[in-house]
């Protein structure tokens, strides 16, 4: 099922196109990573999807539908910094949100229970630390349960621990079926959460896929022989390496998608040839994402 | 409608300088409106005398001229209720709530409604002030024979909260314009208390200029508001007085509050929050 889709999407600022021709989807389930260096469009794209900012052209569509207030109310949502009222306790705070979404009061004790912060429940906004309030944050996007999560940058300013209790929370959300979208300038955030991404750089988009095949791309394997000539000549017959290289008496070959390290230990084996070390090695996001950036600058 | 009066309750009911305000004017306005005849007792015993009156003797809370004189009064304190107004649209703006409640589901319109709505309800809970001391100072300085009046000329309280109403929804749509709490007040006061009643004056009194200059001043917007209800107390100098509230005025008056209300909403939804 399509949760949402845009249509060339477009903002122009006086001089500046901070958005352009943007068109995207997004499936139920995917926790999708929005990727860019900053002042890519990030935030830009995020508030006109929740109707704060204006489109000056384009359109998009969630749930199938035009944008409405109703749609939003499905929608739980962090733009950039959390937005509270300072000398409101968490609890008066989710109270009006509550009223806003139409949604039990009974939902307040659960979300902050979700989130760790029940115990400071009564204690005003301006008295609490940043991941805190990033927190209630979070748990103010659950109140009502919704189907649809949009994080903007929830661990920017964090500290170490701060980052790790969020990301925790965000796979807790994420095992729990919801789609997530989720913005963001660290690309090891994105590998670490997301299924799918989306690259932003001026504006553009530069790549839509899958984290999963993102990675396969840039996997290599590792392996090495006492004898490095028995083996340079077997792995040159070797069928689907699309690229090798030597470091330290080290063979480091690009494998095809459909290969295993299995594949490779049974070609050797039938060779005879007697290998000390071999390891797949994973790629990263972020080679992928330079190489985007890169082929478009 | 309850829900977003509820909204706002909740959003004011736990922020100190909300009350801080509202008892303030609450105490200002009925100290004001109850010292007139101390007032005048000191007016005496300093030598005044009004062309022979005794001071004292003025009917100021005599039913039904005691809503007319009151209002009159109470008006000049309206921009402390104002500050409400200002604070609350400011807080949104600075602390990003306004942003936060769209994005959470609620419509522009919802959100603008919900302020007009905490306006109606202040306007009305002055009004209802108003109304409790009147009765309260007339009942007790009324001469027993006025009794058969005291629900007449109710308008002007009526008029009062529609005044205190309009003068709201000034002071939000410049809110909005601005975004800047300090500002707005300051300006709000400047322009209420200084610029245009200074300007008013030019315009009715500067000899050189045209008769229809004089004109100006009643369409002016804090001026357009001080016409609904217009001094009293000429009245006690046996002077012709106008002792309703003319239709013209009215009109005006709810003329700027139509703009104020549009423009509010048409700069809301315009503008990127």
């Amino acid at each position: 099922m399509t949760i949402l889709e845009t249509n060339k999407l477009t903002k122009q600022y006086k001089r500046l196109t901070a958005l352009n021709q943007l068109d995207f989807d997004i499936q139920k389930g995917m926790v999708f990573g929005l990727l860019g260096p900053n002042g890519s469009g990030k935030t830009t794209t995020l508030g006109i999807l929740l109707s704060v900012l204006k489109a000056t052209s384009g359109t998009f569509k969630w749930f199938g539908q035009p944008p409405s207030p109703e749609s939003r109310k499905k929608i739980g949502a962090i733009l950039e910094i959390p937005c509270f009222f300072p000398y409101l306790t968490a609890v008066q705070n989710l109270l009006v949100i509550s009223k806003i979404k139409d949604c039990p009061p009974s939902a307040i004790d659960r979300s902050l229970r979700l989130v760790g912060l029940y115990e400071r429940r009564n204690d005003p906004f301006k008295t609490y630390s940043l991941g805190m309030k990033q927190r209630l944050a979070i748990g103010a996007a659950l109140l009502v349960d919704p189907p649809v999560l949009i994080l903007d940058e929830p661990t920017n300013g964090l500290d170490p621990q701060g980052i790790v209790e969020i990301r925790e929370l965000i796979k807790d959300i994420a095992a729990s079926g919801k789609t997530i979208i989720l913005a963001s300038h660290l690309l090891d955030e994105v590998q670490k959460l997301c299924s799918h991404f989306m690259v932003l750089q001026k504006g553009k988009k530069r790549f839509q896929g899958s984290v999963a095949e993102a990675l396969m791309d840039h996997r290599s394997f590792e392996v090495a022989a006492d004898d490095a000539e028995q083996l340079r000549n077997a792995l040159s017959d070797f069928k689907g390496v699309q690229q090798m290289k030597q470091e330290d008496g080290i063979f480091i070959l690009t494998p095809e998608q459909h290969l295993t390290t299995s594949d490779l230990s049974r070609f050797l084996f039938d060779r005879q040839i007697v290998i000390n070390h071999l390891v797949e090695k994973s790629g990263s996001l972020e080679k992928q994402f330079l190489r985007i950036l890169q082929d478009h600058d | 409608m309850i829900r977003l009066l509820t909204i706002e309750w909740y959003k004011l009911r736990h922020y100190r300088p909300f009350w801080v305000l509202i008892i303030m004017y609450a105490a200002l306005s009925t100290l004001v409106c109850s010292s007139g005849m101390f007032l005048m007792a000191y007016l005496k015993g300093e030598g005044a005398d009004f062309r022979g009156f005794d001071p004292t003797m003025l009917p100021l809370y005599d039913f039904p001229d005691v809503w007319h004189n009151m209002t009159y009064i109470a008006a000049r304190l309206k921009i402390i209720l104002a500050f409400i107004i200002i604070m609350s649209i400011f807080n949104e703006i600075n602390h990003r709530t306004l942003r936060q409640n769209i994005i959470d589901g609620l419509s522009k319109k919802e959100w603008l409604g919900s302020k007009v709505l905490l306006m109606g309800a202040i306007s009305l809970g002055a009004g209802l002030l108003l109304f409790v001391n009147g009765l309260i100072l007339g009942l007790i300085y009324s001469h027993p024979e006025a009794y058969q009046y005291i629900f007449q000329r109710l308008d002007f309280i009526v008029a009062y909260c529609l005044d205190v109403f309009t003068y709201l929804s000034f002071a939000m749509m410049l809110a909005l314009i601005f975004r800047k709490g300090g500002l707005v007040i300051v300006g709000l006061l400047m322009y209420s208390a200084m610029f245009e009643p200074f300007l008013a004056a030019f315009l009715y009194n500067f000899p050189p200029l045209p008769e229809y200059a004089r004109a100006i001043p009643d369409f002016l917007p804090v001026q357009s508001l001080r016409n609904l209800i217009q001094v009293p107390f000429r009245r006690f100098l046996l002077m012709e007085i106008q002792e309703f509230i003319p239709l013209k005025t009215l009109l005006i008056a709810l003329t700027w509050l139509t703009v104020y209300l549009r423009v509010s909403f048409w700069l809301l939804s315009k503008r990127d929050i």
